[in-house]
């Protein structure tokens, strides 16, 4: 647990990489949508503007050529025709376009008109015009022919009428069209475009008001956001409504932390003034060995307090911050026993070690020997004297590290109890303990999503299991 | 024709037989404008057309002012000779002409369709109104009217206004009128036989007063010019199918000539110009073309030329403007013009 409260940091991490706007790329997207469409429209109104004015000039052009043909007619053995006016007017009606025409015998002899206009692959057909298109004296046309079959001199005589027309008004007729519906085109994709960015801006909405709302809040405000959010929106205020109820938490506890704190260093710190001052009064001659014992007791108190405060800062801080490392239970196991063999000594206490040697964790090597090196001290402390504690290391069906005394143990009420911070259990009374070594343990036990347990040790005494996850469960839960 | 006093200071030339091409077309005048800034004869430009020489007089006049750096010739040909000169890219003097103006507006819009005449676009003839051009190739700069042109002197009572009352008119007093009505003679003039075809489209009645024309006696006449010539002299009393531009000239000159707007149809004719594909002076043949069709030029045809005469008022509905379309192509068609003058000749000479 951080007791320096640094204010916590917004704009560093995941908050503040590289900004991309969200309304851009969706805007971005439905206009490269919108084009696509736009170009989509844009070519079938072009193709079916070019079938319209095809079937157009087809029309006149085939009115025109059966028109001619109704006045083929035989005179005297000869073929002849009396050209309609109107054939050749209602061509002139559309348009400026250049009228061409021929009428030919079946054998190829021209009877009136053009010689050398196209002519079609396929035979013309009986009242049912045949078109194509060809070039003719430099320009393209478009070509009607009908056949016309009639009697003349008991001979019956096919006749071939051609009418021919330039395509300009067809070209200007297809490019206007083709303009109008570029236009039709450029209009959707703007007005698309416009109503996407009202709709995305609409839609942001939301956002903008939980960022006004975050923004406006004051430093000390945790209480939930309250906007009206969408659904798709909800799970984000969520989080970080939790998240700020997790911010909460963590600062009263470092809060209610340096309280308690401040409070137990002053209390020894008053008793060791207290006793300075009393022998300070008696004089030199006065002072009883009684009274500087009582001193040194004191101050002896203070120190380990503040030690131990400062210790748990340093923990709490690692189990939360540091790089998690693959380590050895047996070898950390080893390490802390050897840190506190002297202590062991002075009161005659062995250690007994079963250690399983591949039993492996992912953690912070400081903050786990800190931990065990607390259980070892409060075993050294609340065991019988001459008396040997059990360190043992399993790895099934969990890593485990356990510590086992034969001191009075803790009973089954108090448990939960002496693992919170300044809280002894009963029988500590006469030694000297600051109440913060298991709680310690504790919290670098959840850094590492391991758990504290204190059982009974038989046939008396305290057996303190640090359980950890299996490794390979702990990797994937990463 | 009858040549007419020429102005002092132009040059005249008479060159019909002189300087007569190849392709047989007869030039039935020229005259030549020289260029007015004397040092800088920059091009020449040599016009065709049907329209008279005097006519074109104060038009050319008035161009030159604008343009003084030009020399011009204007050439005057019948329709069918100007028709020729173009089809034919016929040159004169080695040179070619470079504008072709006619009131035979079937054969210029042969021309056109046939690929004959030039593109001329500029600010002016993009103004124009949808009668006045066609393909952007061919130029209207006139309107005139189809009229019945009759001697005052030999009219005591109100003339006929129509083609019906002059059908009734002629069949009642056969007498008093043999031998003194013309008409065109749609084989040799070309506008003649515009306005022929143009009329037995219209209505039947022209097929009847073709008859009656066969049956007095009709004199046949190459040009308006003769026609109006004829009336003036006495010769005649009713002219068919007559300029009305030409006939509204004489009678502001003095001649006793009425004109009649028939109230049953009036044909509108539009006098174009165009410019050849073989034309070596498109340049200044497109100015010729913009100043025609411009303000100042229709202020000289309604002024100085009288091309254009006021149109009956108030009776627009009598009036039938010739369209420049691909449908005067069919009167062309030689299967079709055979048939029609065969028909024509038939009618005039019925009863002869």
């Amino acid at each position: 647990m951080t007791v320096g409260s640094s204010p916590p940091d917004w704009s560093s991490s995941t908050l503040a990489a590289p900004a991309w706007s969200l309304r851009r790329r969706l805007i971005g997207q439905l206009l490269l949508v919108f084009a696509g469409l736009a170009v989509l429209l844009y070519f079938s109104v072009q193709a079916v503007a070019g079938r319209a004015a095809d079937a157009t000039q087809d029309n006149i052009l085939g009115a025109s050529a059966i028109a001619i043909a109704e006045q083929v007619r035989a005179v005297e053995g000869a073929i002849t025709v009396d050209l309609p006016y109107a054939a050749l007017e209602m061509l002139g009606l559309a348009g400026e376009d250049r009228v061409f025409y021929r009428v030919a015998s079946g054998r190829g002899a021209l009877i009136t008109g053009y010689p050398d206009l196209p002519d079609s692959a396929l035979p013309g057909r009986e009242d049912t015009p045949l078109f194509f298109t060809g070039r003719y004296r430099g320009d393209t046309v478009r070509v009607a022919s009908v056949r016309r079959s009639i009697l003349t001199g008991g001979v019956r005589e096919t006749v071939f009428i051609t009418v021919a027309q330039t395509r300009e008004a067809h070209g200007a007729l297809t490019v206007s069209i083709a303009l109008s519906a570029a236009g039709v085109g450029g209009g959707f994709l703007a007005l698309a475009g416009l109503l996407a960015w009202i709709a995305i801006s609409r839609a942001l909405k939301p956002v903008q008001e939980i960022e006004r709302a975050i923004a406006a809040r004051a430093s000390d405000d945790f209480s939930p956001l309250e906007t009206a959010a969408p659904r798709e929106i909800l799970p984000l205020v969520d989080a970080i409504n939790a998240f700020v109820e997790r911010l909460r938490l963590t600062l009263d506890t470092s809060q209610q932390f340096i309280a308690e704190a401040a409070h137990r260093i002053r209390t020894p710190l008053a008793a060791l003034k207290a006793q300075a001052e009393v022998s300070l009064k008696a004089g030199p001659e006065r002072t009883s060995e009684e009274s500087l014992r009582r001193m040194l007791r004191a101050a002896d108190e203070t120190s380990q307090l503040t030690t131990q405060l400062l210790t748990q800062a340093m923990v709490a801080f690692r189990a939360e911050r540091a790089e998690r490392q693959r380590l050895s239970l047996a070898s950390l196991a080893r390490t802390a026993a050897r840190d506190l063999e002297v202590a062991a000594e002075m009161r005659g206490i062995d250690f007994r070690m079963d250690l399983t040697e591949d039993a492996e964790i992912e953690g912070d090597e400081i903050a786990l020997l800190e931990a065990i090196r607390n259980l070892l001290d409060n075993a050294i402390k609340y065991g019988p004297p001459d008396d040997y504690i059990e360190i043992s290391v399993r790895a099934d069906p969990a890593p485990e590290v356990s510590v086992a005394d034969h001191g009075p143990g803790v009973p089954r009420k108090d448990r939960d109890k002496v693992l919170e911070r300044f809280r002894r259990g009963a029988v500590s009374e006469d030694t000297l303990g600051s109440g913060l070594g298991l709680s310690i343990v504790r919290q670098v036990m959840r850094a590492h999503r391991g758990r504290v347990r204190l059982e009974d040790n038989s046939p008396q005494g305290l057996c303190a299991r640090l359980v950890f996850p299996p490794l390979r469960k702990q990797g994937k839960a990463r | 024709m009858i040549p007419r006093a020429f102005s002092a200071g132009l040059v005249l030339l008479l060159v019909a037989a002189l300087l007569q091409p190849a392709a047989a077309i007869e030039i039935e005048e020229a005259r030549s404008y020289p260029a007015l800034r004397e040092a800088g004869a920059r091009s020449l430009l040599h016009v065709i057309g049907t329209t008279e020489a005097d006519a074109m007089d104060g038009i050319v006049r008035t161009f030159r002012a604008l343009q003084p750096d030009v020399a011009l010739i204007y050439h005057q040909a019948s329709s069918l000779d100007v028709y020729k000169a173009i089809e034919g890219a016929v040159t004169f003097d080695g040179q070619s002409y470079d504008l072709a103006i006619s009131s035979a507006m079937d054969l210029q819009i042969k021309l056109v369709n046939d690929g004959l005449a030039r593109r001329h676009r500029s600010l002016v003839t993009t103004r124009l109104p949808r009668w006045a051009s066609w393909r952007e190739r061919i130029f209207g700069f006139t309107r005139e009217p189809a009229v019945i042109a009759y001697d005052m002197k030999a009219f005591a009572e109100a003339p006929p206004q129509s083609r019906f009352e002059l059908l009734s008119l002629l069949r009642s007093e056969e007498g008093r009128f043999a031998g003194r009505v013309a008409t065109y003679d749609p084989k040799v003039s070309g506008l003649g036989y515009l306005f022929a075809t143009q009329d037995s489209l219209q209505s039947e009645t022209y097929w009847r007063l073709m008859e009656v024309f066969g049956n007095l006696s009709a004199r046949l006449s190459c040009c308006s010019g003769e026609m109006l010539d004829l009336l003036e002299s006495g010769e005649i009393a009713v002219a068919y199918n007559v300029l009305g531009s030409y006939a509204q000239a004489r009678r502001a000159a003095g001649a006793p000539i009425g004109i009649i707007y028939p109230q049953d149809y009036t044909l509108l004719m539009v006098r174009t110009a165009l410019i050849p594909a073989s034309s070596d002076n498109a340049e200044d043949a497109g100015k010729f073309i913009d100043f025609l069709v411009s303000p100042e030029g229709q202020r000289v045809i309604a002024g100085e030329a009288s091309l254009a005469p006021a149109l009956p008022e108030g009776d627009e509905g009598s009036l039938i403007p010739i369209r420049l379309g691909p449908g005067l192509l069919v009167f062309l068609d030689s299967l079709k013009r055979r048939a029609f003058l065969s028909e024509w000749e038939s009618a005039v000479t019925a009863k002869r």
